[in-house]
């Protein structure tokens, strides 16, 4: 008890306890965590979307087949993207295709080609070939092919230039606000159902497209959904 | 004050340099590190499932059982007169009459049923704008646009000797304009030699509408002079 009181009542040290630096600590702890509360803004806008977590999401494929070898009006066998992914416009899912497929052509082009031993024993044993999966939206997620392809949507709108990848990556986020923002404004995306599966294809101008895409707007009764119910069912 | 700065500088650049930018090509599976409800284990379309043995979440279908999800009713499938529509009239999805020989016109009847009648079936503008686009699809890259049989996948031979198909058949060939349409709706079905079938992709509605398509073309290549409208004709000469 006493030795407490002592303490209490030690005298003043003489000048100031802290150093004159101290002063300015306020200021510096408040610029620190200004420019902390920066970097990590940009680190999580930068980070923590689709944008970087799937978009150039490139795997290796089982059997290296170049799309922009076999598809598109530009490549060498302009093959349309409906020859392989034939229930795209049928159907909610765009398939991939059977190895039967493949063969229709490949029965007779380089049929021995190491490059294409996994079609051949897939055509021998029956066994699927395992593809792998690019594109994938979460499963609270309902999606259809069918109605946007038939409704002039261009493969090209989310999936971008395929025909000109030699590997299938992923090119656009796929995020909430990258489909609502076409639900909204549809009429800047569509186009003449006829040219859905032509990936270069453009209106000759802006304001031809606004004008074209708001006629099909009018004419097809376009309605895309933008209550929660339409897309998370 | 500075050395947190320094810190920090040394922390972005470190990040930047392992995480790299948006767009960045990977190979990697994407990583979830709250993966919520995003990917569940159900059923899904050409998905992959580790407990069969083929290793596929799509099932073939039972014998003798009816595929879930082709707009039949229980109801009238399990009553006692029901006949799927393709047995009511079969030389639709054969091509061939009831003797076994193939149809040389185009079938009279459709699939389609209103009052448990078949429909009448007829060639119009919309079937052969049908046939034209997936003729297009289909066949051109072998078979050509016109059907001359001049296709990317035969010229290709000529282009520094690639690898082609070089049987691929001259449907304007007068052996191919003689055939009975049943006869082509059979090679598109089933194939024919070294030609695969397409059956698999093309509904019987579209086999036929291919067909007519393809007639189209044999006439437009051969078009007898009093079938040419006096408009154009005044313009050749
Ligand atoms: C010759 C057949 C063929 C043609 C023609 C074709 N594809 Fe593909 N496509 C495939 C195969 C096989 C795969 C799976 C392997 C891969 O991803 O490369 C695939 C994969 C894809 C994928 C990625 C699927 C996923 O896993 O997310 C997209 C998207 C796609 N194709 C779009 C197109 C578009 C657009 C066109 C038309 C320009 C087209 N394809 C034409 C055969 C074809
Ligand atoms: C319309 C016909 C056609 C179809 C359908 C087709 N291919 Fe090809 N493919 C070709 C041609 C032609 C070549 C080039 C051959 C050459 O001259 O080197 C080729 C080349 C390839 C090669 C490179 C072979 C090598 O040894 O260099 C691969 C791999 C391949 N195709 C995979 C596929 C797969 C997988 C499919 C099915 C999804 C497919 N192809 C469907 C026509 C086709
Ligand atoms: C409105 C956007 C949109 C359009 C237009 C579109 N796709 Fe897709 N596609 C998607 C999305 C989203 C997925 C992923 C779906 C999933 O999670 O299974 C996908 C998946 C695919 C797949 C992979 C399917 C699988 O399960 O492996 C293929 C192949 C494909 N698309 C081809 C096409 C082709 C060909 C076209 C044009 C004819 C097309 N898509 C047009 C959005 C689109
Ligand atoms: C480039 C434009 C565009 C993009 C991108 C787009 N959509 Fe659409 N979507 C449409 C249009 C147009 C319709 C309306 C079709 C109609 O009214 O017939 C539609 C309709 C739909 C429907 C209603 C289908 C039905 O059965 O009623 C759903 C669900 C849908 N979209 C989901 C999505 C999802 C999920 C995405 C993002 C992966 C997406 N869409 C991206 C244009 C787009
Ligand atoms: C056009 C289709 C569409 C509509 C309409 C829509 N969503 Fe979504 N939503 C999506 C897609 C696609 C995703 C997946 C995004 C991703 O992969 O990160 C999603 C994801 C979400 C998520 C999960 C986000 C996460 O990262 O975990 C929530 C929550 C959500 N939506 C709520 C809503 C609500 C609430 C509404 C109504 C105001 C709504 N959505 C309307 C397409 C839609
Ligand atoms: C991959 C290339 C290829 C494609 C695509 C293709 N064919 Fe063929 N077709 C062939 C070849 C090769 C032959 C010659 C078959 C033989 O006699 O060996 C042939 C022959 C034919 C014949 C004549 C058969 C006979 O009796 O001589 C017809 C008719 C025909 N094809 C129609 C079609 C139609 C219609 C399509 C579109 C649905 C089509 N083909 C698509 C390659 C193809």
């Amino acid at each position: 008890m006493r030795k407490l009181l002592d303490y209490l009542n030690r005298p003043a040290p003489r000048g100031n306890f802290f150093s004159r630096g101290v002063n300015a600590a306020p200021f510096q702890i408040l610029v620190c965590l200004l420019i902390t509360g920066v970097v990590v803004t940009a680190a999580v806008n930068e980070y923590a979307t689709n944008k970087y977590l799937n978009v150039g999401y490139t795997p290796d494929q089982p059997v290296a087949f170049d799309h922009s070898f076999h598809a598109g009006p530009d490549s060498v066998l302009g093959l349309d993207c409906r020859y392989c992914h034939n229930f795209v416009e049928k159907s909610g899912h765009s398939n991939v295709p059977t190895t039967n497929t493949c063969w229709n052509c490949h029965s007779q082009v380089k049929p021995d080609s190491p490059a294409l031993a996994l079609v051949k024993k897939s055509m021998e044993t029956g066994d699927a070939i395992r593809w792998v999966k690019v594109h994938k939206l979460p499963d609270y997620v309902y999606f259809n092919h069918s109605v946007h392809v038939n409704r002039g949507v261009s493969c090209v709108e989310c999936h971008g230039r395929i025909d000109q990848q030699a590997v299938v990556g992923q090119q656009k986020a796929l995020n909430m606000s990258f489909c609502l923002d076409c639900h909204r404004n549809p009429e800047n995306a569509l186009r003449p159902v006829d040219k859905i599966t032509d990936l270069a294809w453009k209106a000759e101008s802006p304001a031809k497209q606004i004008e074209q895409g708001t006629k099909f707007v009018h004419d097809w009764k376009v309605n895309p959904p933008q209550s929660c119910s339409g897309c998370h069912r | 004050m500075s050395r947190y700065l320094a810190f920090l500088a040394v922390a972005v650049i470190a990040m930047v340099s392992f995480l790299g930018f948006q767009g960045k090509k990977s190979k990697d599976t994407p990583v979830y590190v709250f993966d919520d409800m995003d990917y569940q284990n159900k059923y899904k379309a050409q998905g992959e499932n580790t407990f069969f043995a083929d290793g596929r979440d799509a099932r073939p279908p039972v014998a003798g059982t009816v595929a879930r999800g082709n707009a039949l009713e229980p109801s009238k499938v399990f009553s006692p007169n029901y006949r799927r529509t393709e047995s009511l009239n079969p030389s639709f999805v054969t091509g061939k009459d009831a003797k076994g020989a193939f149809l040389v016109g185009f079938p009279a009847k459709s699939l389609a049923t209103a009052k448990g009648e078949l429909q009448d079936y007829a060639i119009n503008d919309r079937v052969l704008e049908v046939g034209r686009g997936k003729f297009q699809i289909y066949c051109a890259v072998c078979h050509g646009l016109a059907a001359d049989g001049n296709g990317i996948m035969k010229t290709r031979s000529k282009i520094e000797g690639d690898v082609a198909i070089v049987t691929i058949a001259n449907l304007q060939a007068p052996i191919i304009r003689g055939y009975p349409n049943g006869q082509i709706f059979d090679v598109i079905t089933n194939g024919k030699n070294t030609m695969m079938g397409y059956g698999d992709k093309l509904s019987p509605e579209e086999r036929w509408a291919v067909v007519a398509y393809v007639r189209a073309l044999q006439l437009s290549q051969n078009c007898p002079a009093d079938l040419v409208p006096a408009a154009v004709k005044a313009q050749i000469k």
